[in-house]
């Protein structure tokens, strides 16, 4: 910023002092770093499938600006643009810098000011200035703020003439950071900083689009960055720990620019504090010096892919678990992080003297404890309370590409199905979130989180709808031969609190999205809250709900649909058991329904029975209060083995189907508060806690036989139900509080 | 006694420091204008209540056996015109971020500062019941990433 200062009689010696001073002042720090790569569409086949740009036109208020991006400020005529773009291509980096650049094609003779705002709500590509989003039924949803939803205060701004410049470059580094570091990514919108002061129609200067004929005029995003090491692995030795990595692929150096090597930080008991980072351009301290909570043990050249920490700095003690970040710098001291230690940044943990084994963790910067969906073996896709769905490569740990941004916190587990599966033989994710909108993902790694389609059901039936439980799919493929649709069906209940009568149960169209059938609760058959995610019975011909009973004993709070209409075959306020939060159960056979109640209550149910009277086959009488999570069925024959978990315990129980008869096995001791069990090779059982612990239960006796620490340095942090992997034989968890990551641990421990 | 040429670069440097210092403000024309009064701070109020079908009842402590929705009315004032965005976030009692949630407005050219909105997170049916995660909440209140004000609330058994 040069200001207009007199400055009299100068001579040669002076100017050149003042022209020093002044560049002195003017410098900015520019980010210098490894690779550097041109987001833009159809540049090095990037098909932005997640991406694309439109303008919102005020005088056009529902009508979706295109083809071109038009930016005016006029009063009531004010025009905006918005960009999203679709970072698949680079899953897993650290931002040094971002430059967002836009190409003129008709220009403004005025001087303007243009702002880049960071956008702050979920739309789509049929945007306008009054509605953010169109889904599959044709449902709009309005901006909170019309002319779109967006942080007042400008990223960036830009002054010029666009008459006389062909292109504008916006610098968007913190945004494109936040998207990497645990915010969703709602893209950038373009304004005149001076609407209302847009006096005639020179005010408007229209930018090329994603769509643009000519490639090199879209819209593009040039990121700066480093890459992580990889398939960084820790294995314990006998006061030791031996850390291996492989480097990354590199093919947009910049010149004169390599990788050098990396460094390591420790901790013990947790993990380094994501805001524990090394400083850009400066050269690592010295060993064993201390970075926020983590202790630099290792300093490595690119000729070094192991270390092994005989008790670097330390003597490391048996039984202790270490936690390792490993952060790849270049030959200019920039480091593979950015705002925070982001999801990327590589780290991994071990404990010494014994054979405990962490297959990987990942930050998430989100709270979830809900469980992730798996493709065993393969893919594991949960999400946060951040609106993002994320997906992680089961065997690397490695995010597949940026997490989705969606509309609203997923609290629930989405159901995956692979595309041999699926009836639209897409990989996809059906996931229902507290926007009250049900979203269909492609999760393949072709599509990268590609939305194939959004329902919007929030005003269905009553307006405020939200999703707290999960959808739940019948597969067409699965069906038997009454089952007469196409497609596969998704069924969804709603969590409306302004009514204890009236929420609703909805069946979709899962191919694209369309509402099947509607059932709203009346007078003579209120329904109340649905928390839980319904189970589809394919032996019955069913879809079972439990729901709230506005906690009184005479309103239904298990449901039997049929699920190719609104029909309900009965409904029934189960055992008197008032409200009911947790899914039902159904065994292999279909011959048993377990319901788990806030009573305490298990319940086995007849799922064949022709009306509620003779439903109820059995009632095993808990203690410690409320069951908490649905009941697990283990064995796949009568008599059947069920565990659960209340406030403090996990319970087994068997039920004989022959007799209709409970049989308590056993009740454990007390934990902090135990999430939902999952129980491996009909032997083992394992439960998060609250206490930082995954436990191991005998599922013969519910003693403890291992547990793991997950993270000691977060208290008090919770420990999500885990997810369990029957082909790599893993469980996989998700942590609250600071901790916020995902991990990844072998079975049995 | 210092030099022309000595006070010709003292005058240099402070014109060159004064420069830098009117870059952070803006640097206009050398023309004095009449200096503003300072914006009035933005400030928040908040108040939490329980939602149910028969109301909203405001509580010190709520009970996780009998909540639904959190229903959260921030009122805003000196809040300067255009579009903002809120955040509101629920922190559990370790600290860390539980949710989320993002709201826009637009304060006009002319009006007072003042605007009004209203969130709902649910808790009946959350990890928070499930789990009965119990002790103090807080919920932080921000406008365009600027926190402004916060306001804790106790979850019982």
């Amino acid at each position: 910023m040069l200001c207009a200062v007199k400055i009299l009689k100068l001579t040669p010696v002076r100017t050149r002092l003042l022209s020093a001073l002044f560049v002195a002042a003017s410098l900015g720090s520019a980010a210098s770093a490894r690779e550097q790569v041109v987001i833009q569409k159809g540049t090095n086949g990037n098909t932005q499938l997640r991406g694309g740009s439109l303008f919102l036109d005020e005088s056009a208020p529902t009508t979706t600006g295109s083809p071109d991006l038009d930016v005016k400020a006029r009063t009531g005529q004010r025009q905006r643009a918005l960009l999203l773009f679709d970072l698949s291509s680079l899953p897993t980096i650290g931002v040094k810098q971002a430059t967002l650049t836009l190409h003129v094609k008709t220009g403004s003779p005025n001087s303007r000011t243009f702002g880049a705002h960071n956008m702050t709500s979920f739309w789509t590509q049929n945007a306008s200035w009054t509605n953010r989003a169109t889904d599959a039924n044709n449902l709009t949803t309005a901006w909170t703020a019309a002319g779109g939803d967006f942080n007042g205060t400008a990223t960036n701004t830009v002054t010029v003439a666009t008459n006389l410049v062909s292109t504008v470059s916006f610098t968007i580094t913190g945004d494109a950071q936040n998207w990497y570091d645990g915010t969703a990514n709602y893209g950038t919108l373009i304004k005149d900083e001076n609407e209302g002061n847009g006096g005639t129609t020179l005010s408007q200067t229209i930018f090329n689009s994603f769509s643009d004929a000519i490639t090199t005029n879209r819209p593009s995003l040039t990121l700066t960055y480093l890459q992580n090491v990889q398939n960084l692995a820790a294995t314990p030795g006998n006061g030791s720990v031996s850390i291996s990595w492989t480097y990354p692929t590199t093919t947009n150096n910049l010149p004169g620019e390599s990788y050098a090597g990396v460094i390591i930080l420790r901790r013990a008991g947790a993990p380094v504090d994501k805001n524990s980072l090394p400083t850009d351009a400066q050269a690592p301290p010295a060993l064993c010096s201390t970075i926020g909570s983590g202790t630099l043990v290792f300093a490595g050249t690119m000729s070094n892919t192991s270390f092994t920490d005989n008790g670097a700095c330390s003597a490391l003690t048996n039984g202790t678990q270490y936690f390792y970040k490993v952060f790849l710098r270049d030959n200019l001291n920039y480091y593979s992080t950015s705002v925070v230690a982001s999801t990327y940044t590589a780290e991994t943990a071990a404990v010494p003297g014994t054979t405990q084994t962490l297959a990987w963790t990942i930050a998430t910067h989100s709270y979830n404890l809900g469980g992730g969906g798996l493709i065993p073996g393969s893919q594991m896709v949960f999400g946060s309370d951040t609106s993002q769905l994320f997906s992680v490569n089961l065997s690397t740990g490695q995010r597949g590409y940026p997490a989705v941004g969606l509309g609203g916190t997923v609290s629930a587990r989405p159901p995956v199905l692979d595309s041999s599966s699926a009836a639209n033989g897409a990989q996809v994710a059906y996931v229902a979130a507290q926007d009250g909108n049900v979203y269909a993902i492609d999760t393949s790694s072709t599509a990268n989180g590609q939305i194939l389609w959004l329902a919007n059901l929030s005003q269905t039936g009553s307006a405020g709808n939200v999703f707290m439980g999960g959808a739940a799919v019948q597969v067409k493929q699965y069906s038997s031969a009454s089952y007469t649709p196409t497609f596969d069906t998704v069924f969804v209940g709603t969590h409306n609190s302004s009514t204890a009568t009236a929420n609703s149960v909805i069946a979709l169209n899962g191919t694209t999205g369309a509402v099947v059938w509607t059932f709203t609760g009346t007078n003579a058959n209120k329904l109340d809250m649905v928390n839980s995610t319904p189970t589809v019975d394919y032996v019955n011909n069913a879809v079972w709900f439990t729901s709230h009973s506005n906690a009184l004993t005479t309103q239904s709070n298990l449901w039997k649909f049929n699920p190719l209409n609104n029909t309900v075959s009965w409904s029934m306020n189960l055992g008197n058991a008032g409200d009911i939060d947790s899914s039902p159960s159904l065994t292999p056979s279909g011959d048993v329904l377990f319901v788990s109640a806030n009573n305490g209550n298990l319940y086995a149910v007849n799922p064949a029975a022709a009306t509620s009277g003779t439903a109820l086959l059995a009632t095993y009488t808990g203690t410690d209060g409320a069951i908490k999570s649905y009941p697990y069925i283990v064995t796949t024959v009568n008599p059947y083995t069920v565990v659960f978990t209340t406030g403090t315990m996990v319970h087994a129980v068997s039920f004989n189907k022959n007799t209709n008869t409970f049989t308590k096995l056993w009740d454990s001791v007390a934990f902090t508060s135990p999430s939902a069990p999952v129980v491996y090779n009909f032997s083992t059982v394992y439960i998060g806690t609250g206490s930082d612990i995954i436990y191991e239960l005998s599922l013969a006796s519910g003693v403890v036989t291992g547990q793991r620490v997950v993270d000691t340095g977060n208290n008090p942090m919770f420990i999500g139900e885990p997810s369990l992997d029957l082909v790599l034989n893993r469980i996989y968890v998700t942590t609250t509080t600071n901790d916020q990551r995902s991990y990844a641990y072998t079975v049995p421990f | 006694m210092p030099t022309r040429e000595t006070r010709f670069l003292q005058r240099a440097a402070l014109a060159l420091v004064l420069c830098a210092a009117a870059g952070v403000i803006g640097c206009g024309s050398a023309d004095m204008t009449p200096v503003q009064p300072p914006q009035p701070q933005v400030a928040a109020a908040m108040t939490v209540c329980n939602k149910t079908p028969d109301g909203c009842s405001q509580q010190q402590s709520f009970s996780l056996g009998t909540i639904r929705d959190l229903a959260i009315h921030v009122d805003w004032k000196n809040v300067a015109p255009g579009t903002r965005t809120q955040k509101l976030e629920l922190l559990d009692p370790g600290g860390g971020s539980y949710q989320v949630l993002n709201t826009s407005f637009v304060e006009e050219d002319g009006g007072n500062g003042a605007a009004e909105t209203d969130v709902l997170i649910p808790i009946s049916g959350s990890m928070i019941t499930q789990r009965s995660i119990t002790g103090t909440w807080t919920f932080r209140v921000s406008l365009d990433d600027q926190t402004v004000a916060t306001q804790s609330v106790a979850f019982a058994p």
